[in-house]
């Protein structure tokens, strides 16, 4: 519990710079939820749409204008958003202590690697979920302040998706991470890899492969419009995100505990 | 010249990751387009775009919106996934030019050299400027093969929305490189750039469907308009002119802080 309220501590400033910045563009959005909300252009125009079309630009028939507008922007920036975050955490937790050598003091501690490596994930975990759930209150709030309403709790298994999604890239990050002794090299490895599931993920809308050679990316499991619409966690997607961020754990922790510390 | 030749070195393993990224994806976006020939739901949303009424057919571009090879690359390579890719590479990249010399205590060795401040600044920006280039000629020229000259609604205007997306990043680069002189802790140094150059990509993606939102006027992203730049032929001078104008305030910010900063022992 110690581990994990330090650790807490020394991710603090992290965490509100990223609350504040994403509680202040979720209301910029919300401040034009009145405008979209006249406007029944967008609703008509994707039930004409093919499904592929629809995929690709993450939108579902049948949502309200207000709706598709909150998950084609914050939907669409928080798929993004979440894993970049985690990815910052998960970096911070073994890579930048060894880069720092501040590894070799924190082994000479009476604790064990494994519960080490646990509690910094847990922080991650919180973390990211802290973040969504001031997004979720600031839209919320945005909404109501400019008399729109939306689908509140759709819009809250929405986040709670990508709160899943932001945890398996970050699960994923930290696995990584345990053979990357350099921050710098660590971060630009991991963004570029979540640049490129996503891009990936996108142009697999358009055309989907078999399943096989879908589930293992972490983007596929993430969908904006259909957690709004079914206004429900995706059961087997989530499911999905959290085997993946367990495996990765698993594997993180497997290995940490036989890295090789530069003193 | 040696120090921006050190500079390039020791940044070439990264760069020439970030220019494989950048070609396979521009690669990939394209390739799916000619999925989308060939499963005939092109051919679906040419014949639905035709039906529709004038106004929502602007919402396509007329006819010749995403449904164009040439219409795609700009929607989404120099829309979306382009800059985005761009935005991560800058906000990385920045913190790592000072803030990262400062926190592993390198800056004092370097300024210790017969090398004044102004010129160690002027070659890491320089070394930014590289950077960009080399991303933005892989881009460019991965979307001229593929996508093809006959494909792309205006050759002029192509050339000019590479060279107005590259001043894009040079502004939001030297942005970032005039804060990034005030964090002296790496860390933090990435992320507080990072989260800034992701929310400016955030702030115009929300706000581009909001004419009247004076906000987004701040941000160097609003003065790269690809709809415009890529169907005429009109050279964008003023976007131009603005960005450039930005940058050189920016860098001359950034030698004048870098020539007062305390270097912490």
């Amino acid at each position: 519990m110690t581990l994990l309220r330090q650790h807490f501590r020394s991710q603090r400033t992290g965490l509100l710079i990223w609350l504040g910045a994403n509680v202040a563009a979720t209301l910029m959005v919300a401040s034009l939820g009145n405008s979209v909300s006249q406007s029944q252009a967008l609703p008509k125009l994707v039930e004409k749409l093919p499904a592929n079309i629809q995929a690709l630009f993450g939108l579902a028939p049948g949502l309200s204008a207000v709706d598709s507008f909150i998950q084609a922007k914050l939907g669409f920036w928080i798929i993004l958003a979440f894993p970049i975050y985690g990815c910052l955490l998960a970096i911070s937790a073994v890579t930048r202590e060894v880069d720092r050598h501040t590894a070799d003091f924190l082994f000479t501690l009476p604790i064990d690697r494994a519960r080490l490596l646990v509690s910094r994930w847990a922080v991650m975990v919180a973390d990211i979920a802290i973040l969504g759930l001031g997004i979720w209150v600031a839209l919320v709030a945005g909404l109501k302040g400019v008399g729109v309403t939306g689908s509140w709790s759709g819009y809250f298994w929405m986040i709670a998706q990508t709160w899943l999604l932001g945890v398996a890239v970050g699960s994923l990050a930290l696995l990584a991470s345990v053979w990357i002794d350099d921050y710098g090299a660590g971060t630009k490895y991991s963004l570029a890899g979540v640049g490129a599931l996503f891009a990936l993920d996108m142009g697999f809308r358009i055309n989907p492969p078999p399943w096989w050679a879908l589930v293992w990316n972490p983007f596929a499991h993430a969908n904006s419009a259909r957690s709004i619409m079914e206004n429900r966690l995706l059961w087997g997607d989530a499911a999905a995100l959290a085997v993946i961020a367990a495996l990765a754990l698993a594997l993180a922790v497997h290995f940490f505990a036989r890295k090789q510390i530069r003193a | 010249m040696t120090l921006l030749r050190h500079q390039v070195k020791s940044d070439r393993g990264g760069l020439i990751s970030w220019a494989v990224l950048t070609g396979l994806t521009a690669w990939f976006m394209v390739y799916m387009f000619d999925i989308m020939v060939s499963s005939g739901i092109l051919d679906y949303l040419s014949q639905l775009v035709e039906s529709m009424p004038p106004a929502w057919r602007a919402v396509w571009g007329g006819n010749a919106g995403v449904l164009s090879l040439g219409g795609w690359a700009r929607d989404f390579l120099y829309g979306i996934i382009g800059p985005l890719i761009f935005t991560i590479y800058v906000g990385t990249y920045v913190a790592g030019l000072v803030t990262r010399e400062s926190d592993q205590h390198n800056l004092e060795f370097l300024l210790s050299l017969p090398v004044e401040r102004v010129q160690v600044i002027l070659t890491k920006w320089l070394s930014l400027l590289a950077g960009l280039a080399t991303l933005q000629v892989v881009l460019a020229t991965i979307v001229a093969v593929s996508v093809g000259k006959t494909a792309l609604a205006s050759l002029p205007g192509f050339v000019w929305a590479n060279v107005n997306m590259f001043l894009m990043f040079t502004a939001v680069g030297s942005l970032l490189l005039l804060i990034s002189l005030f964090i002296d802790d790496y860390p933090r140094g990435t992320a507080v750039s990072l989260g800034l150059a992701l929310a400016m990509f955030f702030l115009n993606f929300v706000l581009q469907d909001s004419p009247g939102a004076a906000i987004r006027r701040v941000l160097p992203q609003y003065y790269f308009d690809t709809v415009k730049v890529m169907s005429g032929n009109a050279v964008p001078w003023g976007n131009l002119a603005v960005l450039a104008g930005a940058t050189a305030v920016f860098l001359a910010g950034s030698l004048y802080i870098f020539s007062r900063k305390q270097i912490a022992n």
